[in-house]
């Protein structure tokens, strides 16, 4: 009897109170994407988020003819992170929805000054999604927010397409909140993430792209990668998609060869070398021809060796490139070298740590590449005429 | 009194055992033997598992001994009625400490997902299960337990598939770095842990139908606790390093956050409301029993049942005490190695003197 | 306090009271009448029991050379007017004329050598004749007995053995049970034959007088089972019983909750399974729907055509079924959890759909799901109800065009019609349980609407643990699950196939676990 008195009250008490947290599809703004600069006007932030306007988003049911844009972004200059997603709520009609938010895009400005409070945010959030992408723009983050795509509706989706495709071509290398965070906490490893940036397509049209890769030293920027470094560092991050690869010289004119590796595994591998560290990168690549101008005698195992110890130094030259850059010049430990380190020699690892960042420069990395031509697809020398 | 009214069988045994060994301690135990252990916390739980089979073993042994009695009630045969008597009601007090600790994190954790509603009103919901489970009496909470194990166990072995393509399992290297004493120290607050369900096992043993089989339950599920525990740390220090770990309020709610299939579906931490919400029940019912049963049987009352909803009532209560999220967890650290670990201790000091004293009564 | 004491009082006058009324039968046995030997004596006493009654048939004759006087006596229409002229009264009347000796002419005479009907019975009360004219027997006075023959000569007048309305299948018997009890019991006496399967009458209801057959097998059956079963059905003190629903509802171990705990069915082959099992089977005059008892949850989701389908893909139903039945209270429920506290697991193009589809709907999503709820109960029920050419006329016009009127006229959003509809659609599948989902649904609604998917677990846990609480006549209802059997698991979500199972339901009878000595893995010879 009781119970049933107990569950009477608490039944009438929702009754009457109603319900606190039941938010409306409809009332609801989806962000779909985030970005955050760093204003003009000094020690402020802006932010600029995407959000959808249903109404003119075309389902199978409603199709609307007119290519509106379906998003409508907004900037607003703040003092601190808490107070973004709350000034733009003031504004909105809407809540506000964070969780479906997969893009961040960071100014270059911002990510010099540091990313920690801008990673507590994302991560402290109740709304925010640990998975969302985490890039760092060329410029202001707004434009690229701002840009409308030709090909989606809705443009976040064109730079989520950007990210996931990155996968089967291996362009750049791309951490997502966790990931970043992860590194970042990680004591002597920094992390890295890819750069976007627009570029003049062509027809006076703008297109969002992938380029290069930026390099922190803990929470600060410190630089980037150019297109060459950038391929390395997909090399030793174990980014295990498909990619196309031209040999620059082939050592006989008039033929050019485009290869495509299929599959590749990387493996770091720390080493102690009279008490010094080292690291051994070992990488095993399989490929297949892809390309084919001009005949080269393929019928023959001496020509797919010879081709085969061309592209090994080909990826050598392309990890050292990055290598250098990285290690030699920004002073960072973008590839978890250090950790590595630690993991295998705990004992040895106390004396490192304390100028490990000033050891880097010196640290002795070798580099073992090994290629395999699996296949010549489905012919094997090219056509003569 | 209640063991003669109520049979449990083996199988149920079997999953109330499990169940105060998981419980909601999933969510919970992570970040404490993160902090004092950093990557080796999962031996710290290993170790604790083991020790809490062999206390478990212990247990039956003296239980046998009392075979219609429970832990309150030979307490005061075996080490003389006054000792017996203010020990029991020592035992009886810090159990009370267990319920509004666990209300509170489930409120905390509630928080997450209803932040506007009064947290008072999440909380007597769950009460109300309690409550009607209470007054159902144990065999009904003994055969729900039968699933809802089953549900929490499931859920976590899908959660570590489903965190599986995320994880480096190099991140639990280098093995015991700091050496040995930062585990042992962890053990302190780890052991409690894994003590609950024995302490809890003390007093719903001599309902079990076939006490004989008691052995086999304690030496099949502790262990199947533990290293369901062992595997979920592991698989927590893989996915966010010990770094992190450390910073999380809970390491465990936050992996199942980041469980996404290929964008399409994510938001699995509202998917597995039914491991939280099957989690917490079974918890607070093996710490909701504790001092009712014990208090009925201290007091010689003949039924638990008027104790049913005062008994709630200050639970719900005393778990508002807490002012925020970082204080209930310090509270939750405190209570193990200081009230829950003496309990423990006692089990082997009582066994002992029975031993010694040469008292049983399995012949009567 | 003192209008609890003055409560208490009253109850207890009550339950005197009660049991005052549950005398009734043996005080009237006590003061049974015996009959008077005056055939004068014996036509007044019947003309003023019937009085009023003008369906009331007396046939007045004489028997021999003697003029024995003798009569007749029955209700118009209950009696078979064949048997009565050609197997009684033309011999009483043709035969005898010669015999003149009146000595001999006595009812023990004339029911060993005269009567060649199958079933007489002679009897010696006033009370026991009315029962017997009123149960369409004809009685048959004598002049100068203190007795009188019963002649078992009825014709109730019923439909044929029909295919049952309810449960349709495809592969099995189609007969199913019909009104007349002795029909029943004949048909499921058809499938066992065996002489350990036990027939009980009960008479229950003072104005209606209803048989009531309690039907088990004496070597599967617990006791305790078949005693309580007997026990309840003896306390049952009503006037009338007009179908067996009345007796469900007076033996159910949890009156209060939605879930069944006595099952029924309409076809002879499934009530003969449930016998066959352990379980004990109630028959009751008037009604083709049989209950059984003990009826636990699982029973829900077993259809009779599982077991004659392979097992293979009975099992798949099952699970079908298993499902069915989650969607049947959740899905609503789940729906608006979904859309209003946990957007994130929706995905982001299902979202987006969402959202446009709802634009500019003027309900809150609640209000829209209780009222579409309420809108397809109400019909479901008007489809049933309906004669059948309107009732199908009536459920296109209200499927087909009130749900596309209203997503026109933006009322109502299409994935609410297409959540709604599947949920009734679904409900189908699980008979037995239809009522405890539609009673349930609207508040699982409402506990989604405050608490998210909190809300809807939590109302999963009181339902399980109500589900674990409730008990049918000594079984716990969720038995084999949860108390947890291995043995029973084999018939559970799954079945599996007839030789693997090797014993019956323990959870259900333990008295002969073995279905039979061998039963093997079909293996033919190469």
């Amino acid at each position: 009897m009781k119970i049933k008195l107990t569950f009477i009250l608490i039944l009438t008490s929702v009754f009457l109170s109603g319900c606190w947290d039941l938010v409306e599809i409809k009332d609801r703004a989806i962000i779909t994407a985030f970005g955050i600069d760093k204003s003009d006007m000094d020690g402020k932030i802006t932010f600029t988020l995407q959000t959808i306007i249903p109404s003119r988003i075309s389902t199978p049911m409603k199709t609307s003819p007119e290519m509106k844009p379906s998003v409508r972004v907004v900037s607003k200059t703040t003092d601190s992170f808490a107070d973004a997603i709350r000034e733009y709520a003031k504004q909105a009609e809407r809540r506000t929805y964070l969780m479906q938010n997969r893009i961040i895009i960071i100014g270059e400005d911002m990510a010099k000054e540091g990313l920690t409070p801008a990673m507590d945010f994302f991560m402290r959030h109740p709304d925010s999604f640990q998975g969302a992408w985490v890039l760092i723009c060329k410029g202001k983050a707004s434009e690229i927010i701002k840009w409308n795509s030709e090909v989606e509706r809705i443009p976040a989706d064109f730079i989520e397409e950007l990210v996931k495709t990155r996968n089967f071509i291996c362009s750049s290398s791309v951490e997502n909140i966790h990931t970043f965070v992860n590194k970042l906490s990680t004591k002597p490893t920094s992390p890295a993430t890819a750069m976007i940036e627009l570029v003049d397509s062509g027809n006076n049209e703008t297109e969002a792209r992938l380029s290069g890769i930026a390099v922190f030293k803990k929470d600060k920027m410190a630089g980037m990668l150019d297109n060459l470094e950038t391929k390395g560092y997909t090399w030793i991050n174990n980014e295990r998609g498909r990619r196309l690869f031209e040999i620059g010289d082939i050592g006989k004119a008039n033929v050019k060869m485009t290869h495509e590796i299929e599959g590749s595994r990387t493996k770091i591998i720390p080493e102690l070398i009279n008490g010094k560290p080292a690291i051994l990168i070992k990488v095993n690549a399989t490929t297949k021809i892809y390309v084919q101008d001009g005949s080269l005698d393929l019928d023959s195992q001496d020509t797919l060796k010879k081709l085969e110890k061309m592209l090994e130094e080909e990826i050598k030259s392309q990890i050292e490139a990055c290598l250098n850059k990285a290690l030699k010049e920004y002073k960072t430990d973008i590839f978890g070298f250090g950790e590595k380190i630690h993991r295998k020699y705990p004992k040895e690892w106390k004396k490192f740590k304390v100028k490990w960042e000033d050891a880097l420069a010196d640290l002795k990395v070798i580099t073992d590449v090994n290629v395999k031509t699996k296949s010549t697809g489905m012919i094997i020398d090219t056509i003569k005429p | 009194m209640f063991q003669d009214k109520e049979k449990i069988s083996v199988n149920q045994a079997f999953m109330l055992v499990i169940a105060g060994g998981i419980g909601n301690i999933f969510l919970v135990y992570v970040n404490p033997a993160v902090k004092d252990a950093g990557r080796d916390g999962w031996l710290s739980v290993l170790i604790a598992y083991t020790m809490s089979t062999l206390l478990g073993l212990v247990l039956v042994n003296l239980g046998l001994r009392f075979p219609d009695k429970t832990f309150i009630q030979y307490l005061p045969v075996v080490l003389g009625k006054f000792i017996g008597k203010l020990i029991g009601l020592a035992y009886v007090l810090c159990w009370m400490v267990m319920n509004p600790i666990i209300i509170r994190d489930f409120m905390d954790l509630m928080r997450f997902f209803l932040p506007t509603t009064p947290q008072l009103l999440i909380g007597s919901l769950m009460y109300i299960l309690v409550i009607y489970v209470a007054y159902k009496g144990f065999e009904v909470y003994a055969r729900t337990a039968e699933l809802f194990v089953v549900i929490v166990l499931f859920s976590i072995l899908l959660l570590m598939i489903g965190i599986s393509p995320n994880v480096d399992y190099g991140s639990l290297k280098p093995f015991l770095e700091n050496g040995f004493s930062p585990v042992s120290k962890s053990l302190l607050v780890q052991f409690p842990f894994a003590a609950e369900t024995i302490l809890f096992m003390a007093l719903w043993y001599p309902c079990m139908s076939q006490m004989k089989k008691g052995k086999k339950c304690v030496l099949i599920g502790v262990p199947i606790a533990g290293l369901v525990l062992v595997l979920l740390f592991i698989t927590v220090i893989a996915f966010t390093g010990p770094a992190m770990a450390a910073e999380l309020t809970s390491p465990v709610f936050y992996m199942v956050r980041y469980i996404h299939i290929s964008d399409f579906i994510s938001g699995f931490e509202a998917l597995f409301m039914l491991l939280w919400v099957s989690s917490i029940y079974l918890e607070l019912l093996v710490f909701f029993y504790q001092p009712l049963i014990g208090l009925a049987q201290w007091l010689n009352l003949k039924d638990y049942k008027p104790l049913i909803i005062p008994g709630a009532i200050i639970n719900l209560m005393l778990s508002l005490i807490p002012a925020n999220v970082v204080q209930a967890s310090y509270l939750d650290t405190l209570k193990n190695p200081y009230i829950i670990l003496p309990m423990a201790a006692l089990i082997p000091l009582v066994w002992m003197v029975a031993v010694i004293r040469k008292l049983d009564e399995s012949n009567k | 306090m003192v209008k609890k004491i003055a409560r208490k009082i009253k109850l207890k006058k009550l339950i005197s009271e009660s049991k005052k009324n549950s005398d009734y039968e043996t005080e009237v046995s006590k003061n049974a009448n015996s009959l008077p030997e005056s055939i004068e004596d014996n036509f007044k006493i019947i003309q003023s029991t019937f009085e009023g009654s003008s369906d009331l048939n007396i046939r007045r004759f004489s028997i021999g050379a003697n003029k024995k006087k003798a009569f007749i006596v029955n209700i118009e229409g209950l009696y078979d007017k064949r048997i009565i002229n050609e197997n009684v009264l033309a011999p009483l009347m043709e035969d005898l004329i010669e015999k003149t000796s009146s000595e001999e002419i006595d009812i023990e005479y004339i029911k060993s050598y005269i009567l060649n009907a199958s079933s007489l019975a002679i009897i010696y009360t006033i009370e026991k004749v009315t029962d017997n004219i009123l149960d369409g027997s004809t009685i048959l006075f004598l002049d100068g007995e203190s007795s009188a023959l019963s002649i078992n000569a009825k014709s109730r007048k019923h439909r044929n053995i029909d295919t049952p309305m309810t449960e349709n299948k495809i592969r099995g018997p189609h007969e199913g049970f019909i009104e007349v009890l002795s029909t029943n019991i004949a048909l499921v006496r058809n499938i066992i034959k065996s002489p350990d399967l036990k027939v009980e009458t009960f008479k229950i209801g003072r104005q209606t007088r209803t048989n009531i057959c309690l039907l088990y097998i004496k070597s599967l059956a617990e006791d305790k089972v078949v005693e309580e079963v007997k026990k309840r059905l003896d306390s049952i003190d009503i006037d009338a019983i007009l179908e067996s629903g009345y007796i469900e509802e007076f033996i159910e171990d949890a009156p209060l909750s939605p879930f069944p705990t006595v099952g029924n069915t309409e076809t002879p082959d499934k009530f003969s399974a449930k016998i066959l099992e352990g379980r004990v089977g109630i028959l009751v005059d008037g009604s083709p729907m049989a209950l059984t008892v003990p009826y636990l949850f699982i029973e829900s989701f077993q259809g009779s055509e599982d077991y004659y389908a392979g097992a293979i893909v009975s099992s798949q139903l099952r699970l079908i079924r298993f499902m069915a039945f989650h969607i049947n209270l959740f899905l609503p429920a789940l729906y608006v959890a979904l859309h209003g506290f946990h957007p994130n697991i929706i995905p982001q193009k299902l979202l987006l759909t969402i959202q446009v589809t709802r634009e500019g709907l003027p309900l809150p999503v609640i209000v829209e799901a209780a009222g579409m709820i309420i809108i397809w109960e109400i019909l479901r029920e008007a489809g049933v109800r309906m004669p059948r050419p309107i009732g199908e006329a009536l459920s296109i016009v209200g499927a087909l065009i009130i749900g596309q009127v209203a997503v026109n006229a933006g009322l109502v959003s299409p994935l609410m019609i297409i959540v709604v509809s599947l949920t009734g659609i679904v409900s189908l599948l699980t008979p037995p349980l239809m009522d405890a989902a539609t009673v349930l649904r609207i508040p699982i609604l409402i506990f989604a609407s405050a608490f998210g998917l909190y809300g809807v677990i939590w109302c999963y846990f009181f339902m399980i643990i109500h589900l674990t609480s409730i008990r049918s006549f000594g079984m716990p209802y969720m038995s084999p699950a949860m108390p947890f059997n291995l043995s029973g698991m084999k018939d559970y979500i799954v079945r599996l196939f007839w030789w693997l199972m090797k014993t019956r339901p323990r959870y259900i009878g333990r008295k002969e676990l073995q279905r039979a000595e061998d039963i093997r893995m079909p293996s033919p010879k190469k």
